[in-house]
C-alpha cells in the first residue's frame, strides 16, 4: 500500500469546491503556500528520511572566484552538486532569462561524481544552449546575489556582527534563482526516467533540491568573504539562515508551463483541495487539539503578514491580510473557550469558518485559513503530495462519435462558450519567444513583426472545433472529421484525453486584453511552488522567497523540522 | 547563439526526447503546418527517430521539400482505400492511422486501409509505435494492388490488454526514447539547432519590453519596479547586447 492509499482513509465529508468557480484565473491567483505545495512537500520528504547535505569542498577566493562542492544523501541515492561561484560583475546583469552573467553555476547530478565529470561541468555549463550535461545530470541552476541584503550581510558579519534584520527582511534572500533547467534541457535526465524510488521523482523536486542548496552555498559564500575580510568575522546565526530564502523571479514562461501541463495542474488543484476538504470536515470539538493547533498557526500568520516589509503594487497589502486574520483568530478563539461559533455549536466547526470568511473577508485571508485547515491534516496532505507524477501525453479516440465530443465539449468547456470572441480585443495579444535565449515574451501583434502564436488560445479553439463538428452527423467517427480537418488534432487530443478532469484549464483568455498574466504567475508560484512574499511588477512578474524559514541542513538531519511556515524575523 | 557555436565538428551528442521534439515541433512550424497538426507530425519524426530510421537527418536534408504540407489532401476513395495524393507521409500518416484504429475498434475486428501516392511511405512504419498509444496494434506493409503500389496498414483493437497512452510507464517505446535518447552527429544537431531557431522571433528594443520586471521607454525612463533589480539597462537598449547568451 502506497504513503497515499495508507493516508486515505475516507472520503471527505464536505465536496471539493467547483471548477466553475476554483478555476476562473482571479480565484487560482489567491491561492496561498500549503503542505501539498512543491518547496513544502519537498522539506517535508526530506525531514521525514533525515536527508544529509555536507559541504565536501569550498575554495573560494575573497573576489568570491572558485569551487564548492557538496553532497546530498538520502535514503533512496547520493547527489551531488558542483558550484562554480563568480566574481561579480554588474555588465550583462538581470533577473531575466537573457542575462548572460551570473554569480553561480551549480549542477545537481546524480553522484558520487568523478573529478572527471566535475571538471567537464563546469567547461560545458557556461555555454548554456552550447553545452551538454554529463551522463547522469538532473539540473543545471545559476543564481545572482541580491546586493543589497548579500553586501549588508558579508559587512555586517566581517564586523564581528549579524546583520540588520530590517534590512534583509526587505529581502529574505541572499541570491535569487535565475534559472533551473532540467527534464532533459541540455542533455540532462527526463524525469519520467527516473526509477519508481528514485529519490527526486516527484515532479520538480529535483529544482526543488537545487534550489535548497543554492540557499545553502549562499550562506557560506557571505561566511566565506566575510572571513577573507576579517578573522574576527562572525558566522551567519541559524536563525537568520533559517529566516533567509533563496529569491526567484517568474514570469510569462509559467503560463506556457500551464498550458503543456494540464494533468500536473489538474493533480496538484484536486491533491489541495482534497486535502482542504478534509480539513473543513474535521468535527474538531473546542478543546480539540485541531482547535489549539488552528490558533498557533493563526498566530504566526498574522506576526508574519505584520511583520512583512514588501510594497506590493496590485496585491492586497500584508497588513489588511494580518487585520482578517486577527478576526478570524477571535472566532476561533471564542470558539475554544465557548464552544458557540456564530450563535450555535455547528458539527463542522471549520465549515462554518470557512463561509463566514468566504463572505466578508478578502480572499487571500481565506486561502490563508484554507491552507491552514491543510496543515491540520499533515498526514493526508503528504499523502496527496505523493500524487504529482504524471504523464502530459496526448493521443486521439478516433473511434468517438462527434456527437459524443460535442456533449463533452458542452459539458466541460461551458466557460469558453460564454465568452465573447468576436473583438479585437479577445485577440490582442501573441506569445511567442524570442531568438535571445528563447525567452517568453507576450506583446500585441501590431508590435511583434512575425511570430509563432505559442500560447494556447483554447476558448476560440474550443468554439470553432464545435462549429466544425456541428457540420458533422452526430453519429459520424472523429477519424473520418480529423481526415478533413486535421487543424483540429491537437485540440481534439487535449479534450479525449483530459475528459473527466475538472482542474486541468484555468478559464482564461490568455490572448485578450482583459487577461492578467500575473494571476497565473501567482497560481503556480505561490500555490503550486509555496513561494512567500511575491511582489508583482507591471502585472507580469513575480518575485518571492523559496524555503523562506525553512530548515537547515542539521534541521533535517535530526529530521520532525518539517513545521516551519511564517518564520518570524530574527530578534537578536 | 549561432549554429557555428554548437562545434559541428565536435563529438557525437545524445539528445534527449525532450529538446529533439522542442526542435521538430520549432521546425514543423515553419514548414507551415496548421498548427493543431504540428504536434502528430512531431511524433512521425521523433519515432521514425527511434525506429533507427534517421527521422532527423531525413527533417534537414529535406526540409525544403516540407514546405506546405497540406494534410488535407488526403482522400477517401473508399472505406479501406485512401489517397496521398503524393503528400509527406508525416503530414498524412496520423489521419490514417486513425482511420484503420476507429474502424477495428468500431467493428471489434481487424481492419486494413490502403495508403496510395505517399511520399516517404518508410516513414509510415512509425505508426507502428505511435499506435500503442492508442491501444492498438498496428502493422504496416508494402502491397502491390490493381491500381498500383500501396502502403498497406492494419489495426487490430488491443484495448483491454494495453493501459491508455497517457498512464505514466506504459507506453514502452517513448520509455525506451526517454532513458536511451537519441544519439546523432553534432553536425546533425547543430543543423537541426540551427533549423529550429529560425522559428523564434528575431530581438528588437519594443519586443525586449514584451517581458521583464521592467521596461525602459524610448525616452529611458523606467516603467515598472526596479527593487531589489540590478539589470544592466544595455540589455534592454540593444537588442544585439544578449546575442551571446
Amino acid at each position: 500500500m502506497s504513503a497515499a492509499e495508507k493516508a486515505l482513509p475516507k472520503q471527505p465529508l464536505v465536496p471539493l469546491r467547483a471548477a466553475e468557480t476554483l478555476m476562473r484565473p482571479e480565484v487560482l491567483a489567491t491561492l496561498q503556500p500549503s503542505r501539498v505545495s512543491i518547496s513544502r512537500a519537498f522539506i517535508a520528504e526530506a525531514s521525514r528520511e533525515r536527508w544529509s547535505i555536507r559541504k565536501l569542498q569550498f575554495d573560494i577566493d575573497e573576489r568570491a572566484k572558485g569551487r564548492a562542492l557538496y553532497r546530498i544523501e538520502t535514503p533512496k541515492g547520493v547527489f551531488d552538486f558542483p558550484v562554480f561561484s563568480f566574481e561579480y560583475n554588474p555588465s550583462g546583469r538581470t533577473g531575466r532569462i537573457i542575462g548572460r552573467s551570473w554569480d553561480m553555476m551549480g549542477a545537481l547530478v546524480e553522484g558520487p561524481m568523478s573529478q572527471a565529470d566535475i571538471d567537464q561541468t563546469q567547461t560545458e555549463l557556461p555555454k548554456l544552449y552550447a553545452g551538454r550535461a554529463t551522463e547522469r545530470s538532473l539540473v543545471w541552476a545559476r543564481s545572482n546575489r541580491s546586493s543589497r541584503a548579500f553586501d549588508h550581510t558579508v559587512e555586517s558579519l566581517a564586523q564581528g556582527k549579524q546583520p540588520d534584520a530590517a534590512t534583509i527582511a526587505q529581502v529574505c534572500y541572499l541570491m535569487r534563482n535565475t534559472g533551473l533547467d532540467g527534464n532533459g534541457t541540455f542533455g540532462t535526465r527526463s524525469f519520467l526516467t527516473l526509477e519508481p524510488d528514485h529519490a527526486l521523482r516527484k515532479p520538480l523536486a529535483a529544482q526543488m533540491l537545487s534550489a535548497y542548496l543554492m540557499r545553502e552555498f549562499a550562506t557560506d559564500l557571505v561566511n566565506c568573504l566575510a572571513r577573507h575580510r576579517s578573522p574576527k568575522a562572525a558566522e551567519l546565526a541559524p536563525e537568520y539562515r533559517r529566516f533567509l530564502g533563496v529569491g526567484n523571479g517568474s514570469a510569462l514562461g509559467l503560463i506556457l508551463f500551464a498550458n503543456n501541463h494540464p494533468k500536473l495542474i489538474d493533480r496538484f488543484i484536486t491533491a489541495r483541495e482534497t486535502a482542504l476538504a478534509h480539513g473543513k470536515s474535521l468535527s474538531a470539538r473546542p478543546d480539540s487539539a485541531e482547535v489549539k493547533r488552528l490558533l498557533v498557526l493563526l498566530d504566526r500568520a498574522i506576526r508574519f503578514r505584520l511583520e512583512d516589509r514588501m510594497v506590493y503594487d496590485a496585491l492586497v497589502p500584508s497588513s489588511r491580510v494580518a487585520e482578517e486574520l486577527t478576526a478570524l483568530r477571535k472566532l476561533v478563539a471564542d470558539y475554544a473557550a465557548s464552544g458557540q461559533l456564530f450563535g450555535s455549536q455547528p458539527d463542522l466547526p471549520f465549515v462554518a469558518l470557512c463561509a463566514h470568511a468566504e463572505t466578508s473577508m478578502l480572499p487571500e485571508s481565506l486561502e490563508t485559513l484554507h491552507s491552514m485547515l491543510i496543515d491540520l491534516v499533515p498526514e493526508i496532505a503528504d499523502g496527496l503530495a505523493e500524487s504529482l507524477i504524471v504523464s502530459e501525453e496526448t493521443a486521439t479516440q478516433p473511434q468517438m462519435k462527434t456527437g459524443m465530443l460535442r456533449q463533452i465539449l458542452r459539458d466541460e468547456y461551458a466557460w469558453c462558450f460564454k465568452m465573447d470572441l468576436s473583438t479585437e480585443a479577445s485577440r490582442r495579444y501573441v506569445w511567442y519567444k524570442s531568438a535571445t535565449a528563447e525567452e517568453p515574451r507576450r506583446g500585441p501583434r501590431e508590435e511583434v513583426e512575425w511570430a509563432f502564436n505559442l500560447g494556447l488560445d483554447l476558448p476560440r479553439l474550443i468554439q470553432e472545433l464545435d462549429a466544425a463538428l456541428a457540420a458533422y452527423p452526430a453519429d459520424r467517427m472523429l477519424a473520418y472529421f480529423l481526415l478533413e480537418q486535421p487543424q483540429f488534432r491537437g485540440i481534439v487530443a487535449r479534450v479525449q484525453t483530459l475528459h473527466g478532469l475538472h482542474y486541468h484549464s484555468p478559464h482564461m483568455n490568455i490572448m485578450g486584453e482583459e487577461f492578467l498574466p500575473i494571476q497565473m504567475v501567482r497560481m503556480l508560484n505561490i500555490g503550486l511552488h509555496g513561494i512567500d512574499k511575491t511582489r508583482d511588477f507591471l502585472n507580469r512578474n513575480l518575485r518571492g522567497v523559496i524555503y523562506h524559514g525553512a530548515p537547515l541542513p542539521e534541521d533535517l538531519r535530526a529530521g520532525s523540522h518539517d513545521d516551519w511556515f511564517y518564520p518570524a524575523e530574527p530578534t537578536r | 547563439m549561432s549554429a557555428e557555436s554548437l562545434l559541428k565538428d565536435g563529438p557525437d551528442v545524445l539528445l534527449s526526447v525532450r529538446e529533439t521534439r522542442l526542435m521538430v515541433e520549432r521546425i514543423m512550424l515553419l514548414t507551415g503546418l496548421p498548427s493543431g497538426a504540428v504536434h502528430a507530425a512531431r511524433e512521425m519524426v521523433i519515432a521514425a527517430e527511434g525506429l533507427g530510421l534517421k527521422g532527423l537527418a531525413h527533417l534537414r536534408d529535406t526540409f525544403e521539400t516540407l514546405r506546405g504540407m497540406q494534410p488535407t489532401q488526403l482522400k477517401l476513395l473508399s472505406e479501406t482505400e485512401l489517397d496521398a495524393q503524393n503528400e509527406h507521409a508525416w503530414s498524412v500518416g496520423p489521419a490514417a492511422l486513425d482511420l484503420a484504429v476507429a474502424q477495428a475498434f468500431d467493428t471489434g475486428k481487424p481492419a486494413s486501409l490502403l495508403l496510395y501516392n505517399v511520399r516517404h511511405g518508410e516513414f509510415l512504419t512509425a505508426l507502428t509505435p505511435l499506435a500503442l498509444r492508442q491501444q492498438a496494434e498496428v502493422q504496416v506493409t508494402v502491397a502491390v494492388t490493381q491500381k498500383g503500389e500501396a502502403y498497406r496498414i492494419e489495426a487490430t483493437d488491443r484495448r483491454g490488454q494495453m493501459q491508455a497512452a497517457d498512464t505514466v510507464g506504459t507506453d514502452y517505446f517513448l520509455a525506451g526514447m526517454l532513458k536511451h535518447g537519441f544519439p546523432v552527429e553534432r553536425a546533425l544537431w547543430a543543423d537541426i539547432y540551427e533549423l529550429s531557431n529560425r522559428s523564434l522571433t528575431p530581438d528588437s528594443v519594443v519586443s525586449r519590453r514584451h517581458a521583464g520586471p521592467i521596461i525602459l521607454d524610448d525616452q529611458g525612463r523606467i516603467i515598472g519596479r526596479t527593487d531589489d533589480d540590478e539589470t544592466d539597462f544595455s540589455l534592454l537598449t540593444n537588442a544585439d547586447s544578449t546575442a551571446a547568451a
